[in-house]
């Protein structure tokens, strides 16, 4: 069966930034729910990746969700920095969220939907810059956002997650759409911030991107954590050697692990 | 209350140069002008203009606000993702729409009486 080794990971490590502890998530009527998400019990590790990886419909986005407060979800408790996060909206200021589909009001141009930002957040906040002089966004900031190829959103997109120097950054399907050297700085700056000491979430249906990033790997399965751990455990688990077979692997095992 | 108004702000800026409340405003300018023009009786021009005001203002704000609102879906998202109310979002851009349907009845308002001066 699928070994959750989560146990072994909490040895060495500080206190976790998040903690999700049974969140559960039911969608629909009685008669057609779904349930997307089942006692997930999840820890992301301060200044690590962790990639959540899973087929479509595994319940990554709401996951996701329930982090942000955008899904509240039916069961469970999130914990953000130690402190339960139900109903309270002030530590999404410490969340850089970079949504899958990047669409902006149309006639707002980059560089107003960027100082909209700011202003909301307040003066407190600092305002990273770097990703607008390596993507060479200055022009374009300029133009209405309708006009703007569906690449160019994207990494406006990017810029508006990175923006507040957040402490965790969240990224769904941060390099979809993007060109190939567009991508690698996207990459390289998420490595940078975790260097700086920064946490990061990111899924993506690309595998040898999340090779590149990740140093965790949740795997979610039908709305289980069917594993949680290191990228090196998960290979070693599985007996693979890329991320990409051992997801595979995973796949194909019994779906639903009855130890968890 | 004042992220409120920032939202407000900001969308209301979105809104104002949609190309379709423009041909709104312009929709009214002409319809009052050829009531002005061919009744030849202000009185009787401003009892046409305001039946044909009740009836389409609600509609186009009905109309206009929905396919906004909807249109703004992965928006809104993004604006629930940074660390505000939800109360004080959605209150902005209902505000925000509301001004702009009201704002384009102010215009169209201005235009009537200056009209009605000639």
């Amino acid at each position: 069966m699928i070994l959750l080794t989560k146990d072994t990971m909490d040895m060495d490590a500080p206190a976790p930034l998040v903690e999700l502890r049974g969140i559960g998530k039911r969608f629909g009527k009685r008669s057609a729910a779904v349930d997307v998400l089942r006692a997930v019990d999840l820890t992301v590790h301060r200044g690590r990746v962790l990639a959540i990886v899973g087929p479509n419909g595994a319940g990554k986005t709401t996951l996701i969700k329930s982090v942000l407060g955008l899904t509240r979800p039916d069961a469970g408790e999130i914990a953000f920095d130690g402190t339960l996060v139900t109903g309270s909206d002030a530590y999404r200021a410490r969340i850089g969220y970079m949504p899958q589909i990047a669409r902006f009001p149309e006639n707002l141009t980059g560089a107003e939907l960027i100082a909209m930002l700011e202003d909301l957040r307040g003066p407190a906040a600092r305002a990273d810059r770097e990703l607008v002089d390596r993507f060479a966004l200055g022009d374009a900031l300029r133009k209405p956002l309708r006009v703007l190829s569906g690449g160019t959103r994207q990494k406006i997109n990017a810029v508006m997650a990175f923006l507040f120097v957040p402490d965790l950054l969240i990224l769904d399907e941060p390099t979809a759409g993007l060109d190939p050297l567009s991508s690698s700085i996207l990459k390289d700056k998420v490595l940078a911030e975790r260097g700086s000491g920064r946490t990061v979430i990111v899924t993506s249906h690309i595998m040898s991107e999340l090779e590149e990033l990740a140093d965790d790997v949740a795997f979610l399965l039908e709305g289980r954590v069917a594993f949680a751990g290191s990228l090196d455990e998960l290979k070693r688990v599985t007996g693979q050697g890329t991320l990409e077979r051992a997801a595979a692997a995973m796949m194909l095992r019994d779906p639903v692990g009855e130890a968890a | 209350m004042t992220t409120m108004l920032k939202v407000l702000k900001y969308q209301a800026r979105d809104a104002i140069r949609s190309r379709w409340l423009i041909a709104y405003a312009l929709f009214f300018l002409v319809i009052t002008d050829g009531l002005l023009r061919f009744s030849g009786d202000p009185a009787r021009a401003q009892l046409s203009l305001v039946s044909i005001v009740l009836f389409v203002v609600p509609l186009v704000a009905v109309v206009f606000g929905t396919v906004y609102l909807y249109n703004a879906r992965e928006f809104i998202e993004l604006l629930l993702a940074q660390p505000l109310a939800r109360r004080s979002m959605y209150g902005g851009l209902y505000l925000g729409l509301m001004d702009r349907m009201g704002a384009k009845l102010d215009e169209f308002g201005d235009a009537r009486e200056r009209l009605a001066g000639f």
